[in-house]
């Protein structure tokens, strides 16, 4: 049983906006997924029914910040590294 | 109606800190789209987020005044979505460890109270704002990162008009905590609302639509009434409900279909990985509690039981803190009659502001002038009728209560030898009218009364006249 | 005097005695650079002009006696995911191939703040996805051992450089073994500290709680200089442990005798080569006689390691990645019409294959319907290793074992199947995943000549006992010659 085909591919690389150039592409990714994920199902052998989640590494809580006002980049520099741009702000092609 | 409304409101509150939410850009922005960003909100490659401490206590602020449950472990996590205006492609949010849940609050519809649960409060980020043009869209990041609490309630409400009260209580008790300004038309407070329709009887939800666009309290109220009459033609018709998302539309009152929704948005939640769990000890959550001011139904009960206001002026005057703040100054501050201050609150400063379209703070009116003015009416100096024009000015302008009066020329003549001379002057000039009183007929000392007050231009002290004018007429 | 040959403590001895200008240091290198990165390949952008400017401000201070800084006048190779102010910033991709920040990562000050001369930014795998530098998008990175074999990765240009004598240290960053593996290949020292040692802020994240900066240098006492510069917490990154002592010279030559050392069976069991075996069975050797005792033990959670790490790793960055939407910075594809064609052709055209396919892999691990099987399982077995790891450290001061299956392999050998690039990680990734510190040192050099590396890892924060190991293993046994005489070939 193969978690990963054709169809899943599309519909991920459309949840992570990345256009698969053509049929051949995302067969090619489906296979090397298909591997990837398949390989993953050999942690299904160990029984994680016990065991918590372990998201950080760290032995760390509570860092925040306190609530001190820092000088703001101008807009031209917050312009600086943008391809397109109009009246100070940032401009994108036209919304569906 | 064939059917009962189940109703929910999510609601989104901006916090009130300097900085953002993550970032220590300024919050607050005026001039020019892009302002305000530090890289942080720009998502420049290499930046991470770090949360703002005092965000974290504005929302267990406003989750301990909703009476909500405080968590002891809060985390944040991440909600993945594109859209320009969103410049990590993630929201920093919270998924299943909120800071506040299970909280409720009372609203009062038709003279009956209702108790509306409250499922959870979190903590998340606001993002930027685009303007679509024709044939392409603009992006200001100023807003990006401002933090943000949403409130979402059960789905107790059951009538557009609770929907209404909830959220006029719910703005008004995140008002008194301090976290937010609230104020719907600038944006500080945002809201969704969720609705199906069941049978009466029936347990089980129908399909609930998602409306937006929802701008004001009333549009809120309209857009579920239109709702209502839509889902209910649409039952009646035996159509199903379709889940789908619908905007409200402010010129006909009609809800728009939006785009339908195809199962749950897959955000892809997981927990954010640049920032660590905050676990919230006793003394944190005692410390937050201990600065909640009291909220509107503790004051409320307050006027009543200490200062006799009947219920309904205690809460008109607890709506708002700003009016309530007013209120407390004049009575507990300048020994304002409690009575004359409620009913003028609530009378010609709630006419002013109304007219006017303006906030109290906004007007030039104090505790101290608005206290004195009562006082000056109160002891005879002014009339009731002259208040009104001191109150005028004194709205516009301010200054203390006695300037106006004396720079309006409307001090009253209270002293008895200018009185007594009007008074002989008046009997002098009218014999037929005190040969009339003499006869028995009492209304010529209401003619007497009159031809005083006309030639003092009302300045004088009506009481006091009366009372000369009935001595001396007695000696005649 | 060979001045590339120089180590950093040596170039600041000699800078220090005024026997050196940093001028003269800089000009010697960026002439080597420039005689000899064609063929390794070792550099994005190499910071002549600046550099030089630099070193010459760096002359004048010297000439006045005033030359503060741990750092005074030494060249930095920077890995081309670390933010240098106004300096091209490309993680070796396509996405961000004009890319100048406007702020330098927390590690840039903190080195600044010791007056180096910054000699430029090192290739890698785009994005750090890689574990052989062939995933860069400008180009191929060689081994100085050996120009047919990779460099490893993803800082392969990082440890490159300072191999063939280019800088005597660079900046790496190591999500799943990328500073430790190309140290290894390249035959130098590389050390990723505990998870929180370093400040990430600047470091373009792969993934958020996996990534540590680390230091690639000749040798450890360098290395220890290097991450004492580097390390602290700091208020721009939420996950950086305060409060922490950054002392590693203090003791690193302190005798071994009754140091606990585990060596786990599964490290050099199966899918490691013999040769790779062998110098670490030696190496387990060099301790004992140094005092300590080596114990066989077992990991058995070993073999899930790498499927553990990569739906970690690869989830993470699909977010992390996210970002890279050619609106506010970074390469935008012509010609859109609407918005999804701008986002989708955008990333199609910025990214390169490799790190497509993790974005898709951790998109499809995220996904509803597969988050509870495979991402919250992974974590899960994240636990179990931390665990296991943790309980070695109560009996054993260190484990040690080879940083990689085998030395470094030739250019195009794995370019075909990922998934068995992935399996190489299997050393290094439990230390990403536990958070805890791990250095490369060479033990040896294989068959065909090229280095073998053994990984030393410690517990949290035990930074100073593994440099202590390090060093005093490194007495016994290094390749300082060797690299030496292949420099001489480099150049």
């Amino acid at each position: 049983m193969s978690e990963i085909n054709l169809d899943t591919v599309k519909h991920i690389a459309d949840l992570a906006r990345i256009e698969l150039q053509d049929e051949q592409a995302a067969e090619a990714f489906t296979k090397e997924l298909d591997k990837v994920v398949d390989y993953a199902h050999l942690l299904d052998e160990v029984d994680l029914s016990s065991t918590e989640p372990m998201f950080h590494a760290l032995d760390l809580t509570n860092v925040l910040r306190e609530d001190e006002v820092v000088e703001p980049l101008s807009q031209e520099e917050a312009l600086s590294n943008a391809k397109s741009t109009q009246d100070g702000q940032f401009k994108v092609p036209k919304m569906l | 109606m064939h059917f009962e409304s189940v109703i929910g409101l999510e609601v989104h509150v901006e916090l009130k800190t300097d900085t953002k939410m993550f970032s220590d850009a300024p919050a607050h922005f005026g001039a020019g789209p892009n302002t305000n960003l530090s890289v942080v909100d720009l998502a420049y490659p290499g930046t991470l987020p770090v949360p703002n401490k005092e965000a974290i206590n504005y929302g267990m602020k406003a989750a301990l005044a909703l009476n909500m449950d405080i968590a002891d472990v809060t985390k944040f996590d991440r909600k993945n979505y594109f859209y320009p205006d969103n410049p990590k492609a993630y929201q920093i949010s919270q998924l299943d460890q909120p800071i506040g849940e299970n909280g409720w609050i009372d609203i009062e519809v038709n003279g009956e109270t209702r108790r509306i649960g409250i499922t959870r409060l979190h903590l998340e980020e606001d993002a930027g704002k685009s303007t679509h043009k024709e044939d392409h869209s603009l992006v200001d990041l100023n807003r990006q990162g401002t933090p943000l609490v949403e409130i979402v309630s059960e789905p107790d409400i059951r009538t557009p008009e609770e929907a209404y009260a909830y959220l006029e209580k719910l703005r008004s008790i995140i008002q008194y905590t301090g976290v937010s300004d609230v104020k719907m038309e600038e944006g500080s407070l945002r809201c969704d609302a969720n609705i199906s329709l069941r049978p009466y009887g029936q347990e089980a939800f129908g399909t609930k639509t998602e409306l937006k666009n929802l701008n004001s309290f009333n549009f809120v109220k309209k857009g579920l009434e239109h709702e209502e009459k839509r889902q209910e033609k649409e039952l009646m018709k035996g159509g199903p409900i379709e889940q789908e998302t619908r905007r409200f539309d402010e010129k006909t009152g009609e809800t728009l279909l939006m785009r339908v929704k195809e199962g749950s948005d897959d955000y892809r939640y997981f927990p954010e990985p640049d920032l660590v769990q905050i676990h919230i000890d006793q003394e944190w959550k005692d410390r937050i509690r201990a600065s909640i001011p009291l909220l509107p139904d503790e004051l409320k009960d307050k006027y009543v039981n200490e200062y006799e206001l009947p219920p309904y002026d205690a809460h008109v005057l607890t709506i708002r803190k700003e009016t309530s703040d007013f209120f407390a100054a004049m009575v507990e501050d300048h020994s304002a009659d409690v009575k004359l201050a409620s009913n003028w609150l609530m009378g010609g400063v709630s006419e002013y502001l109304n007219k006017n379209q303006v906030e109290l703070s906004e007007t030039a009116l104090t505790p101290a002038n608005l206290s004195e003015m009562i006082s000056l009416i109160e002891d005879g100096t002014i009339s009731s009728k002259q208040a009104k024009k001191v109150f005028a000015e004194l709205v516009e302008k301010g200054g203390a209560a006695k300037t106006v009066v004396k720079d309006l020329g409307m001090e009253q003549i209270s002293d008895p030898q200018i009185l007594g001379e009007m008074v002989t002057e008046a009997l002098d000039n009218n014999p037929q009218s005190v040969e009339d009183y003499k006869n028995g007929k009492d209304r010529a000392i209401g003619f007497l009364v009159g031809q005083i007050m006309k030639q003092s231009k009302g300045q004088a002290n009506p009481q006091m006249v009366n009372q000369i004018l009935n001595e001396e007429i007695s000696k005649r | 005097m060979k001045i590339h040959e120089l180590t950093v403590e040596e170039l600041y001895e000699k800078i220090q005695t005024k026997e050196i200008k940093p001028t003269e240091i800089a000009e010697a290198l960026f002439d080597r650079i420039e005689a000899s990165d064609e063929t390794i390949g070792s550099f994005l952008y190499v910071n002549k002009e600046e550099g030089l400017k630099r070193a010459e401000a760096l002359d004048r201070l010297q000439a006045a006696d005033r030359m503060d800084g741990e750092l005074f006048g030494i060249p930095a190779g920077i890995k081309d995911n670390i933010c240098t102010r106004d300096i091209l910033t490309t993680c070796a991709s396509r996405m961000l191939e004009d890319f100048k920040p406007v702020y330098d990562a927390t590690v840039v000050d903190k080195l600044n703040d010791e007056n180096p001369v910054l000699m430029g930014k090192q290739n890698m795998d785009e994005f750090a996805m890689g574990g052989s530098t062939e995933n860069s998008y400008y180009k191929l990175a060689r081994n100085p051992w050996d120009i047919n074999a990779v460099p490893g990765g993803s800082s392969g240009g990082s440890a490159a450089a300072v191999a063939a004598g280019f800088v005597p240290f660079s900046l790496g960053s190591d999500t799943g073994g990328s500073v430790r593996q190309p140290a290894a290949f390249c035959g130098v020292v590389g050390m990723k500290p505990t998870y929180g040692r370093v400040s990430r802020y600047g470091l373009v994240a792969f993934a958020s709680s996996l990534d540590q900066i680390g230091p690639i240098t000749r040798n450890v006492r360098d290395n220890a200089k290097v991450l004492e510069v580097i390390s602290g917490s700091h208020n721009k990154d939420a996950t950086s442990m305060p409060g922490l002592e950054n002392k590693f010279l203090e003791g690193i030559d302190k005798d071994l005798t009754g140091m606990k050392i585990a060596l786990p069976k599964e490290f050099i069991g199966e899918g490691i080569g013999e040769d790779v075996s062998e110098s670490i069975r030696n190496a387990a050797k060099t301790f004992e006689s140094l005092g300590a005792t080596v114990e066989e033990v077992s990991l058995p959670h070993t073999k899930y390691v790498v499927s553990a790490y990569y739906l970690i790793a690869s989830s993470e960055a699909s977010a992390n990645l996210a970002r890279f939407d050619g609106i506010r910075y970074g390469y935008r594809a012509e010609g859109t019409e609407t918005l999804e064609e701008h986002y989708k052709k955008t990333r199609a055209e910025g990214f390169g294959e490799e790190v497509k396919r993790r974005i898709l892999l951790g998109t499809f691990v995220l996904s509803a319907g597969h988050y509870d099987q495979h991402y919250i399982r992974a974590q899960k077995l994240r636990g179990i290793i931390e665990k296991e790891m943790e309980s070695v450290f109560k009996d054993y001061d260190l484990v040690i074992g080879p940083t990689a299956p085998s030395p470094a392999y030739d250019i195009g050998e794995k370019t075909d199947d990922s998934l068995k690039m992935y399996k190489d990680d299997i050393l290094t990734a439990p230390a990403n995943l536990t958070g805890m510190p791990a250095l490369s040192i060479p033990s040896g050099l294989s068959g065909k000549g090229r280095p073998i590396g053994l990984q030393i890892i410690g517990d949290h924060f035990d930074e100073k006992k593994i440099y202590n190991a390090a060093f005093k293993f490194e007495e016994q046994f290094n390749i300082h010659e060797e690299l030496k005489q292949l420099q001489l070939e480099v150049q």
